[in-house]
């Protein structure tokens, strides 16, 4: 009877194996999970950050650099309609953007007028203010200043 | 020892599960590490970004803030600018801004103007009353400037100033900026208050260093050293030279009349440039090397530049003051004052009865009067009257509550004589506007020059000679019936008057001799601006002094609603007088200095004529000029003159010399172009003239700069 209790392990230790063999593989199981959603919202983060920067510097270039016609709308357009939108696909990842203007109220009349213009990208949802299960909002969004700049050729 | 076959299978497995459990561990730890660390990295990506587009977004509001004032320093107080989602505050050479985006997040820039190094050491500003924040990343603005400036950095020490401005990495150029701003973006800058200009907390930073030029600037200076809505004319003396130069640009005049330059001996004068004329017809009336300068028609439809009364920086009158009137300097020393315009005193004090009334002492013995206390920003000393700092002259009320004197003139007891006396008494020629002069203003004496002068009814058409039978209240109704036509004269008017005198003159009812003896019945004959009271006073404007001394870096800005009148010599830097009439220099000399920046650039201005004589009657009652020397803006609505020389009399001319700019608008430019050429002349008789262009201080009238002026980065550096 010793002799046959010797050649296995007990019911407890067997138990006791598989639990802590469970719990091991199901944690890594769940932090590999968190960890290619952070990857991927990370890499989301820096397409949505390429987006923004590269729609900002459209924005920018066209007041800088183009007659003043051409980007009249940008000083006129109204505050509460987005100056721009779209949806650029990076991957296999839709990102929306909206970019809004609004005047910075600095007392100076044209043609040196201020405005700040904000810009904001969201993947995944509808609309930039949806939260995700285990990733939370999935948006990213920047602001800078734009002074205007009169790039007509002198009378 | 034996081990039974068992247990080293059991060891076996201990080992196994010892290692899979190392392994399991590093995987877990590594996805630990991982996960956070990407999103970390991307979180840091992110700060970055935000922090050079809040130093981006500092820059845009500095160039902004440049355009408005191109004097700015960050020189603002306290909070000037306030959104939801932006806010800017300014405070002695110090900005700082605070910007949050669409989902919350928080960016601050900030930029640094101040040395911390004394008062206007290189900086142009006082130190602040505490370091606002410290960083060695100092800004420069040095659009007013035209010559290079050094960018310095401050020292690492808790005082953080700069010790040595001269010393720097890199010059900016002239009339260029250096802006350095500082992007600060992360948790620690997601809430803002206004006073703290430092970060709580973990942040992002990001120094954003750019020069800019101005693009454009060669379209303000060769908008000109000189325009003048009419004529444009010099006189000079023989072998002299018109010299027109330029501190950045072509050096160019423009007139939309004709320019001529002459010799005293009215042959052709010498004009020396290596610049563009602008003339109405395209001609240039001198001599000069067509390889070198450029004639051409100018163009009408060009405006001027138009500074307007309401943008020119004028003594506050809530400030210091002094009262309207004419403030006379006696041979003993003492200043009187007089509570009416210098024309009204002239006419007044040359009454018998009044010649000896002093008015108000308000100096005198070396102290002042009792019951007199200069205002704040004015030392009166012997026969000197010192400005160091902003004095506008209040008008004085009369007894109705309407205005009796609204002019400033300081004037030697005797007079500030414009010109020669005309030789030999000045024969008719001289003695004819003297007395239409003076019978203007005096109905009692008009009244009985024209009394017995009847005419003799000999011409067709009616009868000739003067009516005074008709009088309306105190005054003659003149009317002069000549070769039949009729002409009426307003007797209150001094042109028509003269006019007057001249037809009676030229028609034989009034000879030569007479205008001469009534002339000196009346003591008139003289120069403009000589009293001749025959007091014996023989204090002249060459005793005189009216001396310009602001604090260093400051400026004294002179400002009367009416008239301004000044025999003295005048000098001193950081000066600006501005005239709501007539501006009138009648000294020995001048040498005057505006700021060359912002607010101060304008030397003089006048919604008047502008006319700067420096004749200085000698012991041996010869005469000579002085030599002028103005910095800055001169600008009049009306016509400018400057007489440093005459043909009267055998005298030795002046020089004159503008360094600057000098508009002869012809009218209110507020009212843009002039439709006529009627006003807006510039006359000089002088030995020689000197006009420089320099754009530091024509960028420094304008409160924004042109449209037409951009500008153009040309270095971007990045630190950190």
């Amino acid at each position: 009877m010793r002799r046959q209790q010797q050649k296995g392990f007990n019911m407890i230790e067997l138990l006791l194996s598989l639990t802590l063999i469970t719990v091991a593989a199901l944690t890594l199981v769940a932090l590999s999970f968190t960890a290619v959603a952070s990857r991927q919202k990370a890499e989301s983060i820096t397409d949505a950050m390429l987006v923004a920067e590269e729609q900002l510097a459209l924005a920018v270039h066209s007041v800088e650099t183009l007659p003043q016609a051409e980007h009249a709308d940008f000083w006129d357009s109204a505050q509460s309609a987005p100056y721009s939108e779209g949806t650029i696909l990076i991957g296999e990842t839709d990102y929306n953007f909206r970019v809004t203007v609004e005047d910075v109220p600095t007392g100076t009349a044209a043609p040196n007028r201020l405005r700040k213009m904000d810009i904001v990208v969201w993947w995944w949802s509808e609309s930039p203010g949806e939260a995700r299960v285990g990733s939370g909002q999935l948006n990213y969004s920047a602001s800078r200043l734009v002074r205007e700049v009169v790039n007509d050729e002198t009378p | 020892m034996k081990i039974s076959r068992f247990a080293r299978k059991r060891g076996i497995i201990l080992v196994t599960v010892l290692f899979l459990t190392i392994l399991i561990s590093m995987f877990i730890g590594a996805a630990i590490l991982v996960g956070p660390r990407t999103l970390g990295l991307a979180g840091s990506q992110d700060g970055e970004l935000t922090a050079t587009a809040a130093a981006e977004s500092g820059m845009q509001y500095a160039l902004m803030r440049i355009r408005q004032d191109p004097e700015w320093r960050g020189n603002g107080s306290g909070v000037v600018l306030s959104t939801s989602d932006f806010t800017v505050v300014e405070d002695s050479g110090y900005v700082w801004g605070h910007m949050k985006t669409a989902n919350g997040g928080g960016s601050m820039f900030r930029i640094r103007f101040n040395f911390e190094n004394g008062p206007d050491n290189g900086d142009g500003l006082n130190d602040s009353a505490g370091l606002r924040f410290l960083s060695p990343y100092v800004s420069l603005n040095n659009l007013g400037n035209s010559n290079p400036g050094v960018v310095p950095r401050a020292s690492d020490d808790t005082q953080s100033a700069v010790d040595d401005p001269e010393e720097g990495d890199y010059v900016v150029p002239a009339h260029g900026i250096c802006l350095l701003v500082e992007g600060i973006a992360g948790p620690g800058v997601r809430e803002f208050d206004s006073s703290q200009p430092n970060p709580k907390g973990l942040v992002h930073s990001k120094i954003l260093e750019s020069t800019f030029v101005v693009s454009n600037l060669d379209d303000l200076a060769i908008d000109a050293v000189a325009m003048s809505n009419s004529d444009l004319s010099a006189k000079l003396q023989p072998g002299k030279k018109f010299s027109v130069e330029s501190k950045g640009g072509t050096p160019r005049i423009r007139s939309r009349g004709n320019v001529s330059v002459q010799q005293q001996n009215g042959t052709s004068g010498t004009y020396d440039s290596k610049g563009t004329v602008y003339t109405k017809d395209g001609n240039l009336n001198a001599d000069y090397d067509s390889k070198k300068v450029t004639v051409e028609t100018e163009d009408n439809s060009n405006p001027f530049y138009e500074l307007t009364w309401d943008e020119l920086k004028t003594a506050d009158p809530a400030g210091p003051k002094l009262a309207a009137g004419t403030y006379v300097w006696w041979d003993d020393g003492s200043l009187h004052y007089y509570d009416m315009n210098y024309d009204d005193y002239a006419t007044w004090v040359k009454n018998p009865l009044n010649t000896t009334n002093a008015g108000q002492v308000v100096f005198s013995g070396g102290t002042y009067a009792t019951g007199f206390t200069p205002p704040a920003n004015l030392t009166i000393s012997d026969g000197k009257m010192t400005i160091t700092g902003d004095l506008y002259i209040e008008p004085v009320s009369d007894s109705l509550g309407g205005v009796k004197a609204s002019d400033l003139a300081i004037i030697p007891r005797e007079g500030a004589p414009e010109e020669p006396a005309p030789a030999g008494g000045g024969g008719a020629s001289a003695a004819g506007p003297a007395l239409a002069e003076y019978l203007a203003g005096n109905p009692a004496a008009l009244k009985a020059f024209f009394a017995n002068r009847t005419g003799d009814g000999s011409a067709t058409g009616g009868q000739q000679g003067w009516n005074t039978s008709s009088a309306t209240g105190p005054y003659a109704d003149i009317t002069w019936d000549a070769n039949g036509s009729n002409a009426t004269y307003d007797p209150l008017d001094y042109s028509s008057m003269e006019n007057a005198l001249k037809d009676a003159f030229s028609d034989g009812f009034v000879t030569q001799a007479e205008l001469v003896q009534q002339a000196n019945n009346y003591n008139l004959i003289g120069a403009e601006g000589d009293l001749k009271l025959n007091t014996g006073d023989t204090t002249t404007t060459e005793d005189l002094d009216v001396e310009f001394k602001p604090a260093s870096g400051e400026s004294a800005t002179l400002s009367a609603e009416g008239n301004i009148r000044i025999g003295a010599k005048l000098k001193g830097e950081g000066a600006s007088i501005t005239s709501g009439g007539t501006l009138t220099v009648v000294g020995a000399g001048a040498d005057l200095a505006a700021t060359p920046n912002a607010q101060e650039g304008v030397n003089m201005y006048a919604k008047g004529d502008i006319t700067l004589s420096t004749l200085k009657k000698k012991k041996n009652n010869t005469y000579e000029f002085k030599d002028i020397k103005l910095k800055g803006l001169v600008y009049t609505w009306g016509d400018f003159e400057a007489k440093l020389g005459s043909d009267d009399q055998a005298t030795s001319w002046g020089k004159l010399e503008i360094e600057g700019t000098l508009v002869a608008y012809g009218g209110d430019p507020a009212n843009g172009k002039p439709t006529t050429t009627a006003k807006g002349s510039v006359s000089v008789t002088a030995e020689d003239v000197t006009l420089k262009f320099d754009p530091a201080y024509l960028l420094g009238v304008m409160k924004t700069l042109p449209s037409n002026v951009q500008f153009k980065r040309t270095v971007w550096t990045t630190y950190r």
